[in-house]
């Protein structure tokens, strides 16, 4: 009987029969697995303690003829237990996950689960602003996706400017200099630079002014994530 | 040329697709919400609307509803450009059969390009096998 373990995040859980449930998991090294947990829903299953939503559990899985696998043993690594304490962070690790569920196929990165990993970590932590959170996730996930954007030249193939304005152009992810006032500034570009390389939002948090510069890149992080991923 | 009415919330998308469609020759209107585009509608007689199904805190699907609603833009087409797919739309049992529409894309699996050509087919006269006159193509 073929089985392995590895570290999985919960994407999604869906009650099955009497007391059994289907979970999706996203794994570190097997991408996103799909198992099914055998009585997990009755109060003495010794599997119901390991699988927790916004937590990194060691799994065990049997892999199965079909696209189902059977869940068989879960340990709690790492439960980030002050997400749910506040409504709004919750929120956001919703937001994350079903993201995450949508965009990701079989054969996901272990990137992926690294990204899902700091962002409960991050949301977790009290000091970190959720919405510089947020930010960066995005950020991040259109960058392992492939859409990051281009960040170090102009439309044109200059380098950005100091003194110029910029507007933004989705057709080829690149900075346009705009005559009229643009609506970014360098300010904004090295702001989202520093954020599609940050390995995690504390960084972002450092940047001078970071709350209003975030204020004002993250429509235009929506606007990337709508037109390049499935939202 | 053709005159496009793009209903869309998002001011950097629209602004992207207005720009891509006028370089492509078109003629381009935007409204951001339902209302406007209704009042746009009748005011600029578009040749073809291209819609998003999430529009803020209005639903693309009433617009349509409204829209169908007047005789004269019953058979308007309309291009959906849309951050729900196909499928999820069906699954939440909304149906676009009875409203007319030309064609559905959903926008993280489509590129300006894709859009402009259907515009092209839609805005562009047909002749006729006979050359009696011309049609608009469907």
């Amino acid at each position: 009987m073929k089985q392995f373990s590895d570290k999985a995040v919960i994407l999604t859980r869906t009650d099955f029969g009497e007391a059994d449930r289907i979970i999706t998991f996203l794994t570190a090294r097997h991408g996103k697995v799909k198992a099914i947990a055998k009585a997990v829903r009755k109060s003495k299953s010794k599997l119901a303690g390991g699988i927790e939503l916004f937590s990194v559990s060691d799994i065990t899985v049997i892999v199965g003829r079909g696209e189902i696998n059977t869940l068989i043993s879960t340990r709690l690594v790492k439960h980030y237990a002050n997400i749910v304490k506040d409504l709004a962070r919750t929120q956001l690790a919703y937001e994350f996950i079903r993201l995450l569920n949508k965009n990701t196929e079989t054969a996901a990165e272990f990137a992926y689960f690294k990204l899902i990993k700091t962002g409960f970590e991050a949301l977790d932590d009290s000091s970190i602003d959720p919405e510089l959170t947020a930010l960066w996730f995005n950020m991040q996930l259109l960058k392992i996706a492939g859409h990051a954007p281009n960040l170090r030249s102009d439309s044109r193939g200059a380098k950005l400017k100091s003194s110029a304005t910029y507007g933004f152009r989705l057709d080829d992810m690149h900075f346009a200099p705009q005559e009229s006032a643009g609506d970014f500034t360098e300010h904004h570009i090295k702001f989202l630079r520093v954020g599609f390389a940050a390995r995690g939002p504390r960084v972002l948090a450092r940047v001078v002014e970071a709350s209003k510069l975030a204020e004002a890149t993250q429509p235009l992080i929506q606007t990337m994530l709508k037109s390049s991923l499935r939202v | 040329m053709a005159k496009i009415l793009v209903l869309e919330a998002d001011k950097i998308l629209a602004g992207n697709l207005s720009r891509y469609l006028r370089n492509s020759g078109h003629s381009v209107t935007w409204s951001s919400g339902p209302q406007e585009a209704i009042e746009q509608t009748d005011k600029n007689q578009p040749d073809v609307i291209v819609t998003d199904l999430v529009l803020g805190e209005h639903s693309g699907v009433e617009f349509l509803y409204e829209l169908r609603s007047y005789p004269e833009w019953q058979d308007l087409p309309v291009i959906i450009l849309s951050t729900i797919a196909y499928n999820d739309l069906a699954s939440t049992g909304h149906s676009l059969k009875e409203l007319n529409i030309a064609e559905f894309y959903y926008k993280s699996e489509t590129s300006l390009p894709e859009i402009a050509k259907a515009i092209d087919l839609l805005s562009q006269p047909l002749q006729s096998p006979a050359g009696l006159g011309t049609r608009t193509a469907r």
